[in-house]
């Protein structure tokens, strides 16, 4: 049959026949399909693995990005308890705008890092307008910046940016993240094609070209990447496996490319030490969580009600959330004492809402971007260890709950 | 040291009792949608894939999106479409993981793995051989054909669902309808094979 025979055949018969069969067989073949086989429970269970795995996917990006750190100064108050979105201090610094085409290498950290559409909010309170509103984290390295541009699909895409302008766009893996060291002054992404490509103030290195289905989730040392027997300061990066099916890697400077540690799959974080905040072992649907210690080979702390998830900078405490979430995201976060395995102190603001990025600013002292489901407000808010009451820097503003008008920027 | 221990207690009272009270309602509501409309969209998700147990495991994976986003669903009338828009993003994404391709790279079924829904006798050969055409194509034409003519959505609502234009609607359809002339023996076409031009 050739097209013009076709052409005929549409023309004098129109396609409106085989449209009609096609309804009808569709009708008949699942006409007797009244099967009902999804119980609340299975669907719940299903949105808790999602919930995951979305979180090991952007744990990075999300949580990720420039941390350039210094201490936060943040007022002291009554009861975080009991207190309320409208009675919390408000920081009142005005940040200080800065000229794209003079960025300071270095600013002098002082506070949270956020992004509010193109502007950066940067640690040392001054503003930095991005090429683009669409980055979900920013690095600093030296006098160019590198940026995470996730679009709505989850493609991601690398930005490098020179005096106010990008000048290279590179294409990531999607799902994956870029990622910072803990100083801000490394950082590392995947491509698409598989390779782990780690960058910093003037060179980058490419450290394998096999992780292809494999996310970053911390680089360890910096500010470079070379190997330290080439005069280097070396890295080390841990990805962890998309499908969670093999135990997570780790790789570095030296070409050492081994499982992070043996029968482990999901590694949150690793500290400066080399300690490991790993997920032990499940329950059901609880993970249990523990901090894995290579000199002693043991987990020197555990918990099966907190998932531990971020090292501060000395390695002192440990972030944590709920091991249990319900699709909501976390309730509150803890703070865990890494020597005890203590809670010492609790960010859970009041209100029906939770934090949907954290990271540490210094060793005592988080950010947390925070969304009231009440109020459907959006702030970014601080808490120092010792003090009772976080500090709202920024917001809050109203919007949805998918719908930030803030991007924390961590590690 | 232990912040904000003094009200501690009272506090998590307070905002667990409002996350409860907030799941509680999601949950009674949510288990409300699925008694009324699951089978109906697993009627959708068996057309969309082509066999039982890949649709159930769709219609679950777009059903636990749903839940974790069934607040920010505010219209309850755009529920439906807003789990058929998933259950097609799953499908396609399905067939961009290489185990599918592997698995769909060979024409073996599993030994006694029927999965036929319906359990209608007659069949002149016409529905099969239109159903195993529809099954060839690509998923995303799968899809469009699927909402067009079981779903009965106009082009316009079928665009929007897929995020394409109605052109490609369009076009879709008219390549789905001449593989079907091509692919589907004369003697069973509609009408007995009497469009047929000769």
């Amino acid at each position: 049959m050739n097209d013009q025979h076709h052409d005929q055949t549409r023309d004098e018969h129109g396609d409106e026949p085989w449209e009609g069969a096609m309804s009808s067989e569709f009708d008949r073949r699942v006409r007797d399909l009244n099967a009902a086989p999804l119980s609340l429970d299975s669907v719940r269970g299903k949105a808790m693995t999602i919930q995951r795995n979305r979180r090991l996917a952007v744990a990075g990006g999300i949580l990720a990005a420039a941390a350039v750190i210094v201490p936060v100064a943040v007022a002291a108050g009554n009861g975080l308890g009991d207190s309320s979105p409208d009675d919390v201090p408000v920081a009142t610094s005005t940040p200080s705008a800065t000229d794209p085409a003079t960025v300071d290498p270095a600013p002098a950290a002082s506070g949270p890092s956020y992004l509010e559409g193109a502007t950066w909010h940067r640690p040392d309170g001054s503003v930095y307008e991005l090429p683009r509103a669409t980055y979900d984290n920013v690095v600093q390295l030296g006098d160019r910046i590198v940026a995470g541009d996730r679009d709505n699909e989850g493609n991601l895409s690398i930005d490098l940016i020179e005096d106010g302008a990008v000048v290279e766009t590179r294409d990531a893996a999607g799902g994956t993240a870029l990622v910072a060291n803990q100083a801000g002054d490394l950082a590392a992404y995947v491509t698409p094609d598989g390779l782990l490509q780690t960058i910093w103030a003037d060179g980058e290195r490419t450290l394998s070209d096999d992780v292809q289905g494999w996310s970053i989730r911390t680089v360890v040392g910096g500010p470079d990447c070379e190997d330290p027997e080439a005069g280097g300061s070396g890295c080390r990066v841990v990805l962890t496996n998309d499908m969670v099916t093999s135990d997570a890697r780790s790789i570095d400077s030296h070409g050492i490319d081994d499982v992070a540690l043996p029968g482990t799959q999901l590694v949150y974080d690793v500290d400066d030490a080399g300690r490991l905040a790993v997920i032990s072992r499940l329950e059901d649907f609880k993970e249990c969580s523990a901090v894995y210690d290579p000199e002693t080979a043991e987990n020197t702390i555990e918990s099966c009600e907190l998932r531990y998830t971020e090292f501060s900078p000395s390695g002192r405490y440990l972030l944590a959330e709920p091991a249990q979430t319900d699709g909501f995201g976390p309730a509150w976060i803890a703070v865990v004492d890494t020597a005890t395995g203590d809670e010492v102190a609790r960010f859970d603001p009041p209100g029906d809402g939770g934090p949907t990025r954290y990271s540490w600013i210094d060793d005592d002292t988080f950010a947390a971007q925070f969304f009231d489901f009440g109020a459907q407000e959006w702030s970014i808010q601080t808490l120092t260890i010792g003090d009772d009451q976080p500090t709202v820097v920024a917001g809050p503003v109203k919007g949805s709950d998918f719908e930030s008008p803030f991007g924390l920027v961590g590690r | 040291m232990q912040l904000h221990s003094r009200n501690r207690a009272e506090t998590d009272d307070m905002s667990t009792g409002d996350r409860h009270d907030r799941q509680a309602r999601r949950d009674e509501e949510f288990t409300s949608y699925l008694a009324a409309r699951q089978p109906s969209l697993l009627r959708t998700a068996y057309l969309l894939t082509g066999d039982r147990h890949t649709a159930e495991d769709v219609l679950q994976t777009s059903l636990a999106k749903l839940y974790l986003a069934w607040d920010k669903v505010r219209d309850r009338d755009s529920v439906d479409a807003y789990v058929r828009r998933i259950m097609v993003n799953e499908n396609n994404s399905l067939w961009r993981r290489p185990w599918k391709k592997r698995e769909h790279a060979t024409d073996l079924t599993p030994e006694g793995f029927h999965d036929t829904p319906y359990e209608d006798t007659y069949d002149d050969g016409q529905g099969t051989a239109l159903w195993d055409v529809v099954q060839s194509l690509p998923p995303k034409a799968r899809a469009v054909v699927v909402l067009r003519y079981y779903e009965q959505l106009s082009e316009a609502e079928t665009a929007d669902v897929l995020g394409i234009s109605v052109g490609t609607v369009k076009s879709q359809c008219s390549r789905a309808v001449a593989a079907l002339r091509t692919r589907v023996p004369t003697s069973l076409h509609p009408g007995g094979g009497a469009e047929e031009v000769r």
